[in-house]
């Protein structure tokens, strides 16, 4: 009996053990096979991130390979799969270059090209040299903002600061020459002062640090500015309605005396200029400041600012400074995307030459 | 009586000689799974300590690529030309046996809320550690927004066991002989712009005493 007894208990204490050897194996196998999960997946998604960052790259290179030989307005709309994924890419709708999600290698990429001549130049408003104001831009700047429903006063008290940060401590005209707006004493007053710049703008978002300027304001007209041309004049080959109308309205005034409007086109009128010009695009690419004014005669016969139109509009149609979006996008559980926004611009005197990088931006 | 018997007899021990036996097998196996282990182990502890510095070398290359390539020539982007007037954005020198770098950069997206541009004045440089560690120091990284004031911007360490921490710029126009492509100070408004491409080195030092050494080249897309 004893011996029986002793036997029973012997035998449960080998299921218990080897109960407790089981949970205690299958604990260290499930941490393993965790461990090794996660770093499983840093890997895999620190390649992915060095794959996206080439395949982004890759879409700047092939950007800037089509820009030498032609420029953006001559590219040949591809026919067939992808006419379908190509359209406009510029949020202020003007023409654009966009393809979305295309198949390249272990990923997607989207392209993107953006004439930057199809915004306003705000680095136009003063003159780097003579250090003076360009009444045109100044009014194509306040015309953009009140078509875009900017409050007139925020526009102004904006205008008048960005002249004081851009004008620097040159001869002529001097520093900080327009008392209606901020000058470099508001920003040291700041909490979390910052220098005037006196220069060039570099980014479109630089003029957040600048007076007159709130969240709303800004994304309201942000895709309708620029810096990157070295002068004023507007692509109308590229560029949206609203800008059209802001430049035509700008074409009215001198470049060098404020107030000289004399014309007062109305708004209607402008903008049936601007439709116009729209609708002769889809028959003839590139639009000219010859064939600008053709049309603005065809509306308005009497009109006088030929000599304006020939200041802000770009003479031959075809522009020279581009923003290439490209985005790498690799994986499909966990899709590691980047971001390159680069700034080409093409020598259009020398043929065949590779166009420059002014600016690139990685995210 | 029957059964108490033969539990005795269950019961009978082992001979001198089977412990002994037994005895000296388990100290031969437990001595070779002793050097065998502490050997693992040691192993172990190195190439954790090395992980661990690579890591941190990595992190730092990581940051530093990221701010060089969206480097961008302050006040000169609209110009097709280089203007001499324009803000030294890119300057590079050795102090002592170590360099400092600075240069304007797009180094972070601007906060929506915020009144920031985005841009700012980075700066990687070394600063000696005290103590124990005399000879070793930290590395700085500093993000200045109000460019031109030297003063301004936060600087933080983001290392502190650098030995030793050297910047060289390759570049087509070289003031020297053609072969000659390293140069050791770069000033932009001296060289007109930025060198093609910046070669960083750094030195760590682990735990251990043993250094790392790591190098990278990150090629400026501005300057192309």
């Amino acid at each position: 009996m004893r011996r029986a007894d002793s036997e029973r208990a012997q035998r449960g204490i080998v299921l218990v053990i080897v109960v407790i050897t089981i949970a205690i194996l299958s604990t260290i196998v499930i941490d393993f096979m965790y461990s090794t999960r996660v770093s499983y997946e840093i890997s895999v998604n620190s390649s992915s991130d060095v794959q996206a960052r080439h395949i982004a790259k890759s879409g700047v290179r092939v950007v800037r390979g089509i820009l030498r030989k032609k420029t953006l307005e001559e590219i040949p709309v591809p026919k067939g799969v992808l006419a379908q994924a190509i359209k406009s890419q510029n949020g202020a709708g003007g023409w654009g270059l966009s393809i979305s999600s295309f198949p390249i290698g272990s990923g997607n990429i989207s392209l993107g090209v953006i004439d930057e001549r199809s915004k306003v130049n705000l680095n136009a408003l003063v003159d780097q040299k003579s250090n003076r104001v360009d009444f045109q831009v100044r009014t194509q700047l306040n015309e953009l903002f009140r078509f875009l429903g900017v409050e007139t006063e925020k526009a102004n008290l904006f205008v008048a600061s960005l002249v004081n940060w851009l004008d620097g401590a040159a001869q002529g005209a001097g520093n900080d020459q327009d008392p209606d707006g901020a000058a470099a004493a508001y920003y040291a007053e700041l909490e979390n002062p910052y220098y005037i710049k006196d220069g060039p703008l570099d980014s479109v978002e630089e003029i957040r640090m600048i007076q007159g300027i709130d969240k709303d304001f800004f994304f309201k007209v942000r895709d309708y500015l620029t810096v990157y041309p070295k002068d004023k004049q507007v692509n109308f080959s590229t560029a949206s309605k609203t800008v059209i109308m802001a430049t035509i309205k700008a074409a009215e005034v001198s470049v060098t005396e404020r107030g000289s409007n004399s014309q007062e086109l109305k708004d209607s009128v402008v903008g049936r200029m601007a439709d116009e010009i729209i609708t002769r695009r889809s028959t003839k690419r590139i639009i000219s400041a010859r064939e600008t004014k053709k049309i603005l005669k065809r509306v308005d016969s009497s009109l006088k600012i030929s000599s304006g139109i020939s200041g802000v509009v770009l003479k031959g149609g075809k522009s020279d400074v581009y923003t290439a979006v490209s985005t790498g996008i690799v994986g499909e559980e966990i899709p590691v995307s980047r971001e390159i926004r680069a700034v080409i611009r093409k020598n259009l005197r020398k043929k065949n030459s590779y166009p420059t990088m002014v600016s690139w931006r990685e995210r | 009586m029957k059964s108490t018997s033969s539990i005795r007899d269950d019961e009978s021990g082992f001979t001198l000689l089977e412990i002994l036996i037994a005895v000296s097998i388990t100290v031969i196996v437990l001595t070779m799974l002793y050097s065998s282990f502490s050997q693992l182990i040691t192993a172990k502890r190195r190439v954790e300590t090395e992980n661990e510095l690579i890591q941190e070398v990595n992190t730092i290359l990581i940051k530093m690529r990221h701010d060089l390539v969206n480097a961008f020539p302050r006040g000169n982007i609209n110009s097709e030309t280089f203007s001499p007037s324009a803000y030294r954005y890119f300057t590079g020198r050795l102090e002592g046996e170590n360099s400092r770098i600075v240069f304007t950069s797009f180094a972070k997206d601007p906060t929506h809320y915020s009144t920031q541009s985005g841009q700012s004045e980075i700066s990687y440089y070394v600063v000696p550690l005290r103590g124990e560690h005399g000879d070793m120091f930290a590395l700085m990284r500093k993000d200045n927004y109000w460019i031109g004031n030297d003063e301004a911007g936060a600087a933080y360490p983001i290392s502190e066991r650098v030995l030793s921490f050297r910047v060289n710029f390759l570049t087509e126009r070289s003031p020297g002989s053609a072969n000659e492509q390293k140069v050791w100070e770069w000033d932009s408004s001296v060289m007109r712009g930025f060198p093609e491409a910046v070669q960083v080195q750094i030195v760590l030092v682990g735990d251990g005493g043993q250094e790392e050494t790591h190098s990278m080249i990150v090629a400026i897309p501005v300057a192309d």
